[in-house]
């Protein structure tokens, strides 16, 4: 995490500033600063300084699924194939490293932090290709893969939105800046204060014989504590974006006020459920579905949703877990309630309800696999 | 004027006031903890070799120093001295240490200084604590250069409360430093030394260089400040014998010596086993008994 680490932070702020000042100078100047090129020189500048195996990676890595874009925008015969064996190519070093939970090791000497982000960014970017017909510009492709704020762990920028911010960046002013800073302080303070002290309450509670109390207990802390860290990275994210000039997507909406899963997941890491549902569910979903395929398409979303946070069983009984739900969702017309016209106590109660059984789920992302399971099991005991 | 264009300036007026407000406020928060440094001096935190030297000799001048690393530690025992110095020997403590103490000003030598030696003392690569004050960039903020023990402390206090006891349980009061004791059976030595093969005795003198830079630049500055400088190159355990390149870094810090009329010691082959904890430690009943005994007479006579 590389805003944890003062120097990096300090890096990448310090850079995000330097642009943004160079936008108000051209602004105030009307003077056409190449900026575009400037920010990725820096930004590999900053990937060696950082890891030199890092920076040689992503040369090659932009480079060839550049090359790549290109196939696919001057092929005429075989597009589909072509699109998905791209897709599937760009993904491979993200699915790679994946193996690792395998027990594959794959001996490499490159380094590939972020890949798990970027490929997101590739994929959207032939997705473009694909459906539009429009080639990418190589220095908006190099600036959209490479924009540090965003890098390692999101939110995830989709091609169209990074292209109209780059074109149409935030001015940089006392306004923006005292924003950002604001941000930024409360992204810290999430990260740093908020989730550590949590962490002392939620071991704690482990401690502790586990009773139906302790274990809600602990699945509302796990709930919180992956909230705040997420949310925290995102709010650094913004505000730094915002220096920059560069609009960064929100990724936490008020999940705990969503009544279902189905709009939970429009709530919660926002970016990563929207690129999913436009990639995979739409794409797929080409024609009006029935309540089940509608389901049977969500369990699969899951599914993939989970895979890509780890390639190990207990994602995997995540991915199956949230995939029921939203199939459930679906084939029962319970994905949606209107608020105004729902009894208020069944609105709450429905909402309690969606957080709880999320609240489940992160527990594989807080917890080791036994006590998981024991965390689960002590909600049945009184 | 409009409602908008008023709301335009109070915006802009409350944007610079916060960031102005807050950087000031940052910057003499963080000032002020660098000059009061409560983390170092308070003993409700954990102590580094060097906070527990600063505690035990609150002095402003260190009129006589003896600095070195673990080895000075376990070998003069200042109380059993009649030299007069203070042991400032420090786990991990290199020469470079050294340099950067004196150029931060972190101590103030008044006459004397002696620097125990042996070719850890001059290895680039060799550990450090990174807690020693000197690590700290001019850019990291004090509490996140403190950030383990500030954690810790805080965590302890919150786990202390949950376990319905005081915020405060744990004092560390005492500010001794590790020393050995005993002498440490064949197999024991024998394990050490092959770790000390693959760590240390491979290294060419190359490892050695920023070290040696260091010595130069401790010598220009005693010489500036009037600081009588010695150096004692340190016993080797009999056990075994030296490897060469432990005998090539020591050749060439005598010859940095020597070119600059420094005076030293060489005390390398004076000690036999049974003074001995492990290869360079010597041991604390013994073997650090007789070396104060023998170095006071070299430390007064000189």
């Amino acid at each position: 995490m590389w805003f944890l680490e003062i120097d990096q932070l300090l890096i990448i702020t310090a850079l995000v500033l330097f642009i943004g000042i160079l936008r108000a100078i051209g602004e105030k100047l009307k003077v056409n600063i190449p900026i575009n090129f400037i920010l990725p020189v820096i930004q590999l500048g900053i990937l060696f300084f950082i890891s030199r195996r890092l920076a040689i990676f992503y040369i090659l890595y932009i480079f060839i699924t550049y090359i790549l874009a290109i196939i696919l925008f001057k092929a005429t015969k075989f597009r589909e194939i072509l699109f998905l064996i791209f897709c599937l190519l760009a993904s491979s070093p993200f699915i790679i490293s994946r193996f690792v939970n395998l027990g594959i090791i794959f001996n490499t000497s490159f380094i590939i932090i972020g890949i798990a982000y970027v490929i997101f960014k590739v994929i959207d970017i032939y997705y473009h290709i694909y459906y539009s017909g429009d080639l990418i510009n190589l220095l908006v492709y190099i600036n959209y893969i490479l924009f540090l704020p965003v890098f390692t762990s999101g939110p995830i920028h989709r091609y169209r939105e990074f292209e109209k911010t780059l074109r149409n960046p935030i001015l940089f002013n006392i306004n923006t800046l005292s924003n950002g800073i604001q941000r930024l302080i409360r992204g810290l303070f999430k990260k740093l204060v908020v989730v550590e002290v949590l962490l002392i309450f939620f071991n704690h509670l482990q401690t502790i014989k586990l009773s139906w109390y302790i274990s809600l207990s602990i699945i509302t802390l796990s709930y919180m504590v992956l909230y705040f860290d997420l949310s925290g990275y995102s709010d650094i994210a913004i505000a730094l974006g915002s220096f920059a000039g560069i609009m960064v997507p929100e990724n936490f909406k008020k999940p705990w006020s969503a009544p279902s899963m189905t709009q939970f997941w429009r709530n919660w890491h926002v970016t990563l459920s929207d690129f999913i549902r436009e990639h995979i569910y739409i794409v797929v979903a080409k024609k009006r579905l029935n309540k089940i395929q509608a389901g049977i398409i969500g369990f699969f979303t899951m599914i993939i949703m989970s895979l890509w946070h780890g390639f190990n069983i207990l994602y995997i009984f995540a991915g199956i877990y949230l995939g029921i739900i939203l199939f459930l969702e679906n084939t029962f017309s319970l994905t949606s309630l209107n608020k105004k016209t729902t009894n208020k106590f069944y609105y709450t109660f429905r909402c309690l309800l969606t957080n709880l059984l999320f609240g489940i789920n992160t527990l594989v992302f807080t917890l080791p696999k036994d006590k998981v399971l024991a965390v689960i099991q002590g909600l049945f005991k009184i | 004027m409009t409602k908008k264009h008023t709301d335009i300036k109070s915006n802009k007026i409350w944007s610079y006031t916060f960031i102005i407000g807050f950087l000031s406020l940052v910057v003499l928060l963080n000032r002020a903890m660098i000059r009061i440094d409560p983390i170092g001096k308070s003993i409700l935190f954990n102590k580094n070799d060097f906070e527990k030297i600063k505690l035990t000799h609150p002095e402003a001048i260190y009129d006589k120093v003896f600095y070195g690393n673990s080895v000075v530690i376990s070998a003069y025992i200042e109380e059993n001295s009649r030299s007069g110095y203070i042991n400032m020997g420090m786990d991990y403590a290199t020469i470079e240490d050294l340099s950067k103490i004196l150029e931060k000003q972190m101590i103030t030598i008044g006459n004397d200084l002696v620097i125990g030696i042996n070719y850890l003392t001059f290895l680039d690569t060799f550990d450090t604590n990174p807690t020693y004050p000197w690590h700290r960039k001019v850019y990291e903020p004090y509490l996140y250069f403190h950030r383990d023990k500030a954690h810790k402390f805080l965590t302890d206090g919150i786990n202390n409360l949950l376990n319905g006891e005081k915020f405060i349980n744990k004092k560390y009061s005492n500010l001794g430093r590790s020393v050995y004791r005993g002498v440490l059976p064949d197999e024991e030595l024998d394990k050490k030394i092959e770790r000390y093969i693959e760590l240390y005795w491979d290294k060419g003198i190359e490892y050695y260089k920023n070290n040696f830079m260091a010595l130069e630049k401790i010598i220009d500055f005693c010489d500036i400040n009037n600081i009588n400088l010695r150096f004692i190159i340190f016993p080797w355990n009999d056990y075994i014998e030296k490897p060469q390149n432990v005998i090539n870094v020591e050749k060439r810090a005598k010859e940095i010596l020597d070119n600059n009329d420094i005076k030293y010691i060489d005390l390398s082959n004076e000690y036999t086993r049974e003074f001995f904890h492990d290869l360079g430690h010597l041991n604390y009943e013994y073997g650090a008994v007789e070396f104060t005994k023998e170095i006071d007479k070299w430390l007064i006579q000189e």
